[in-house]
């Protein structure tokens, strides 16, 4: 009976009592420390999460400071990274840029994941009617050219999201509200979170409902699992993993978009300091100072690289089959 | 025939389905109808096998009993109590009770959850045991079905077809069930492996004293295994005996076709029985008369019209078949 079983114990409870149970969660832990390129994407994204958060603490000058004694300085002892064609330390403005760089893509990696699992999770649970307007709708969206769209609503939306600040400001009497720099940070968000979550939706859509059919499921109702049960046992390990991969992507990405918009000018607006309005100013100095361009340049893919690397451990330590031990 | 009470007894039970847009919208879905009026019962400690080729609802009727697809009418009496007429919430408790065994073993365990916490996973919703218990009624549990306690951390892809088999099963037993439904368990393995989960089927069937549904298009297994034999057609019972009858004297026209197209040696090879042709029709759309009429080699011209009862043609020995009322019983 027990032929497939070669080293069956004599003395079945020894055996089990020397292994820790281990749990999904405990697994995909210990995955991911034992990933070296995961690890060192975390290292990378953790030193330039914290440059960004004390980025007034660390720039040597402030950022919009101009020096008209230092005029475009190569890097130097005084000056990093230089200093751009009005004086302004390079370096500085690359530490504030990373400041507008997380905070964006943190706020449009949260709106645009949130929504998209609400919708995705909603559109596959309830079915019918809201799954197809929900499926139509995220379709409509991906069929624009992404980058197009966003900046299609930020223009479009700029008013609105205006006039709501203004009111905001009216009712509540906050600088927060008036502060254009924060204004341009909300329109970006929109814009972007608006192109970005049906990727997110499609993901959980597709995942639950193929989840749902599983017959693991159906044994865990037959075992007496009610829809909590089952939703936080099962469907949530099964889909979390490949959200937080998505999310951990998706923040990537919304600091390639973020930089994207600010290059073309309808994103973060000055005064405030953004990598990809760096590198569009620079862009007439590109043979003369190419460090003007390379410097933010070099950050933001050191950024989004990092990431990569984490979302691709975590895919990995967030799937049993994947584990090598 | 046993004096046994019934643990389970199946009255008229319909599961149908909706299926498919009948072209305009107005005119509605057309009606798939799985388990079209079945009925059986199993006493305490004995194994019903279930036969039929595949589509032919044998995995309704599973999925009916345990109310994880809710029958459109009929009973179904679970030591007396009708299930059909019980909310969810009430089913949980008895739930304990009752058990699947599920046909693929790959799709049947969650490949984010270990082995152990599949296995025990029963006891936890049931909350029958404290956190230390658990572990060792899951090694328990494990030894019992043969697999080695020492795997209880394991993931699901670390196992072969046959180990993950055993570890439904033990999933299945941990809160102690009396009764078992296996749904085809043994037809995603391996021959070798199949032999190998029979056997542990019979073993733990003797030891906890187990009432089984058996599910299978497995014939040899199923006269292994079962006390008594249905065979479904369509998604009716065409017939039902106890084992031994049904496979010496088949009444039904369809169950002596299936009979005969089991691979036999060489020696006891006897004359070719009635071959059948042509396709099971479809449940979408049945035939009007014997839903058999259509692929039966003795087909008359009342079997196209008229529906055929389920008849007692020997003490315990049911079929559905016109000719049986014509002509004698063979032998």
């Amino acid at each position: 009976m027990s032929a497939e079983i070669d080293n069956q114990p004599a003395d079945s409870a020894t055996l089990w009592r020397t292994s820790k149970p281990r749990t999904f969660w405990g697994d995909a832990v210990y995955s991911f420390a034992h990933n070296f390129t995961g690890m060192l994407g975390l290292l990378i994204f953790v030193l330039l999460l914290l440059a960004a958060i004390f980025a007034n603490q660390i720039a040597p000058y402030d950022y919009l400071t101009q020096d008209w004694n230092n005029l475009l300085k190569p890097p130097n002892g005084a000056h990093l990274m230089g200093t751009d064609e009005l004086g302004r330390d390079v370096f500085s403005r690359v530490l504030m840029g990373a400041r507008t760089a997380f905070l964006v893509a943190l706020c449009i990696s949260t709106v645009s994941t949130t929504i998209g699992l609400f919708a995705g999770a909603l559109s596959a649970f309830l079915g019918g009617w809201v799954d197809r307007v929900v499926v139509w709708f995220m379709d409509a969206l991906l069929s624009f050219p992404s980058i197009w769209l966003a900046a299609f609503v930020s223009v479009v939306t700029r008013p609105t999201i205006d006039s709501l600040t203004n009111s905001l400001y009216a009712s509540t009497g906050w600088a927060l509200f008036q502060d254009r720099v924060i204004f341009s940070y909300l329109v970006v968000i929109f814009a972007i979170g608006f192109v970005a979550w049906p990727y997110m939706g499609r993901l959980v859509r597709s995942q639950v409902l193929s989840l749902r059919e599983k017959e693991f499921i159906e044994a865990a109702r037959a075992l007496g699992a009610g829809t909590r049960w089952v939703t936080m046992r099962h469907l949530v390990p099964n889909v979390l993993g490949s959200v937080i991969v998505t999310f951990t992507l998706s923040f990537g990405n919304a600091m390639l978009y973020e930089s994207s918009l600010s290059f073309l000018g309808i994103g973060i607006q000055p005064p405030g300091a953004s990598w990809g309005r760096m590198i569009f100013e620079a862009l007439s100095r590109l043979r003369a100072q190419p460090y003007l361009i390379i410097m933010p340049g070099l950050t933001l893919t050191l950024v989004v690289l990092s990431l990569q690397f984490v979302g691709d451990a975590l895919n990995d330590a967030l799937n049993p089959r994947s584990h090598s031990r | 025939m046993t004096t046994q009470p019934e643990v389970l007894a199946v009255h008229n039970l319909r599961t149908h389905f909706p299926g498919p847009a009948l072209g305009l919208p107005w005119q509605g879905r057309a009606t798939v109808r799985a388990v079209d009026d079945v009925s059986f019962s199993i006493a305490h400690g004995r194994t019903l096998g279930l036969v039929g080729e595949s589509g032919c609802g044998k995995s309704t009727v599973a999925r009916s009993v345990l109310q994880l697809v809710r029958p459109t009418s009929g009973q179904v009496l679970f030591n007396g109590v009708d299930l059909c007429g019980l909310k969810s919430k009430a089913l949980v408790p008895l739930r304990k009770q009752m058990q699947i065994i599920f046909q693929d073993p790959y799709a049947s365990l969650d490949p984010r959850a270990t082995i152990g916490f599949t296995i025990g996973e029963g006891l936890l919703i049931h909350k029958l045991v404290n956190e230390r218990d658990l572990r060792q009624r899951v090694a328990d549990l494990m030894v019992m079905v043969g697999l080695n306690p020492a795997f209880e951390n394991r993931y699901p892809h670390e196992f072969s077809g046959g180990q993950r088999q055993r570890v439904g099963i033990a999933r299945a037993l941990a809160t102690n069930p009396q009764f078992i439904i296996g749904d085809e368990p043994i037809s995603a393995l391996d021959v070798s492996i199949q032999a190998q989960i029979i056997n542990l089927l019979r073993d733990l069937r003797a030891r906890l004293n187990l009432t089984m549904l058996f599910i299978s298009h497995d014939l040899r297994a199923v006269r292994y295994l079962s006390d008594e034999v249905a065979v479904m057609y369509l998604g009716k019972i065409v017939e039902s005996a106890p084992t031994d009858l049904l496979f010496k004297h088949p009444a039904h026209p369809y169950t002596q076709a299936l009979l005969s197209s089991v691979p036999k040696p060489r020696w006891a090879a006897s004359e070719r029985a009635a071959e059948i042709k042509g396709e099971v029709p479809s449940p979408l759309n049945p035939p009007a008369g014997c839903s058999f009429s259509t692929r039966c080699p003795h087909v008359r011209p009342r079997c196209k019209q008229e529906q055929p009862a389920l008849v007692e043609v020997q003490p315990g020995h049911k079929a559905a078949c016109f000719l049986l009322n014509d002509v004698s019983h063979p032998e």
